[in-house]
């Protein structure tokens, strides 16, 4: 039986693995989207008041948050599909400062304290960690399918990709709502498991982890955020309590420190490859 | 019918800051294709050296060289850091590392400077000590200041762009930057000049700031990065009158905003009318079809 440290921490973890892996699917396709912090924040509301103040079943809650969140991001999809990454990057930042305005200035929805008391949904854990497991599979197989290499495709060439008959728009749509679904699962699982949400939480400091964890970790495979999210999560948590508050300065530094040296991240293409060829090695020579 | 000219006055005055940071944002994207989310970071950390500055030796001229060598110094160091990501076309990388800057630097500040306490300049200092009042319209000298600052600054940048030959080398990097490399002109010294006047300009606006708000905290640079890449969308990426007109747009929209709703409506209102400026017309107002990222 794991403690309630151990738990939130594993919770934390994964919920951040789920968060960077949102990042990190848009970006298989050349868009830097930032959509998966206020889909989040988004589905994390949603979840909180329709369960406490309106008195929802959890189960319904924690779903319809996912789906809310899913709905918004393929609504605004159709209006930022046709964005460079520049534009989609500053536009769903202001879309974060948009979000968080409106739930500060939202009574309903607690202000800028937030909301607390947020009814807790059973076998959390257990529901994190296989949301992790399917998405690992998906991701790796979407890493090495047609559809894997038709996105690569886009981020090299966006028009090339268009002229050879790739319909662009559609994708970067579908990969929207599917990042800003996942998002939102990110967003319930913090809810249920903390139990509160303010507007604060699903901002800039979130952003900057997500981008720890994927641009680190190595943003051309799925398995970066697996390494880079416990590490970075765990790592703070050996600091003294009086260093505590450097943990934004820690990141940031290891972000430019990474790009300098290892500008694709610590997991690229080639480790991956490496460690498959070696893995195939072991099971023939078992075999 | 006064109050509304009240808030186009504001308007004019903030319009004029925010075209100033739009303007330097925009400089260091058509000369380096570089979006840097750190500028607005880089413009706070100025103010509060100015007020370190003053605190120390008493003196405003001091102080404000201060603000602007340390806004000129800071943007510089930032080219380095860009260097190989933007030689081997790293232009994601190259976003995410001016993010990382920019956090570094907020809480650095948050952190070590002043203990995270909000600065405020001496009374006499901000508004520039003396104002005119019509009914509900008030003209500060600061507000008189910031304006003639601002048209000051964009003419004399555009002297220095289309009369001398370093602005002539500028125009052509940003205009085609293999013509430019097979003409001769030398892409490092450009780009550097690109950062060194972004990094002037990011000093005066840290002055006009001064001028105008009088405090600042360390989470002040998250927004002025986010006017300037409002305004950066909304006249158009890259574009540098685009960048005055959507300078005064945004200055008007937030003034008008927060004149007539209640509450703070004011981020996410301005926000939302950039976004509807890039729905409708993806490029900006000014906008060239040149994509950049």
């Amino acid at each position: 039986m794991l403690s309630l440290y151990a738990e939130n921490l594993l919770l934390t973890v994964g919920v951040f693995i789920i968060l960077a892996w949102a990042c990190y699917l848009p970006l298989l396709g050349g868009q830097l989207f930032n959509g998966p912090i206020y889909c989040a924040a988004l589905a994390g509301y949603f979840a909180a008041y329709t369960t406490k103040t309106l008195g929802w079943p959890v189960p319904l809650g924690f779903f319809g948050g996912i789906a809310f969140a899913g709905l918004v991001s393929y609504g605004l999809a159709f209006f930022l599909a046709p964005l460079t990454m520049f534009q989609m990057s500053v536009v769903t930042i202001a879309l974060i400062f948009i979000f968080q305005t409106t739930f500060r200035n939202l009574e309903f929805l607690g202000g800028v304290t937030g909301m607390s008391g947020i009814p807790s949904l059973d076998h959390l854990l257990p529901i994190t960690l296989l949301a992790v497991l399917v998405f690992l599979v998906l991701l790796s197989r979407l890493y090495k399918s047609r559809w894997g290499r038709a996105l690569e495709a886009v981020e090299v060439d966006r028009e090339v990709s268009a002229a050879m008959g790739v319909d662009v728009n559609k994708m970067s749509q579908v990969l929207q709502t599917v990042s800003g679904a996942m998002g939102g699962l990110a967003g319930v699982i913090y809810a249920f498991n903390l139990g509160t949400i303010h507007p604060d939480v699903f901002g800039f400091g979130q952003l900057l982890y997500c981008f720890t964890i994927v641009f680190v970790g190595g943003r051309f495979t799925p398995y970066g955020p697996l390494l880079m999210a416990p590490v970075l999560w765990l790592i703070p948590e050996f600091f003294p309590s009086a260093i505590a508050e450097f943990r934004n300065i820690f990141f940031g530094a290891i972000i430019i420190v990474s790009l300098l040296t290892m500008p694709k991240g610590v997991i690229t293409k080639r480790v991956v490859a490496r460690v498959e060829n070696r893995l195939k090695g072991l099971a023939g020579r078992r075999a | 019918m006064e109050a509304f000219i009240a808030y186009l006055e504001a308007g004019i005055v903030s319009g004029s800051i925010y075209a100033l940071i739009g303007i330097g944002m925009n400089l260091l994207l058509v000369v380096s294709n570089v979006v840097q989310f750190a500028y607005g970071e880089i413009v706070v950390l100025s103010m509060y050296a100015c007020w370190f500055a003053h605190k120390a030796s008493g003196s405003f001229s001091l102080a404000f060289l201060t603000a602007v060598v340390c806004a000129s110094l800071l943007t510089l160091l930032v080219e380095p850091l860009l260097r190989g990501l933007r030689e081997r076309k790293l232009l994601t990388e190259t976003l995410v590392m001016t993010i990382a800057v920019g956090l570094i630097l907020t809480d650095l500040m948050a952190v070590f400077l002043n203990s995270g306490l909000p600065i405020a300049f001496p009374g006499n200092l901000v508004g520039g000590g003396w104002d005119a009042t019509f009914g509900l319209i008030r003209i500060t000298a600061a507000d008189i200041y910031v304006v003639a600052a601002s048209v000051g600054l964009m003419m004399g940048l555009v002297w220095f762009l289309l009369k001398t030959r370093s602005g002539k080398a500028l125009r052509a990097i940003a205009h085609n930057i293999q013509a430019a490399r097979l003409l001769g002109i030398p892409l490092g010294k450009g780009t550097v000049l690109a950062f060194l006047l972004a990094g002037l300009m990011s000093g005066v606006t840290s002055l006009l700031f001064i001028l105008t708000m009088g405090v600042a905290t360390p989470e002040l640079g998250e927004h002025v990065t986010f006017k300037g890449m409002a305004v950066m969308m909304m006249g158009g990426m890259g574009s540098l009158k685009g960048a005055v007109a959507g300078g005064f747009l945004l200055g008007l929209i937030e003034c008008l905003v927060r004149g007539y709703f209640i509450g703070d409506w004011v981020d996410a209102i301005a926000m939302g009318a950039m976004m509807i400026i890039i729905i409708v017309k993806p490029d900006g107002m000014f906008g060239t079809a040149r994509a950049h990222g």
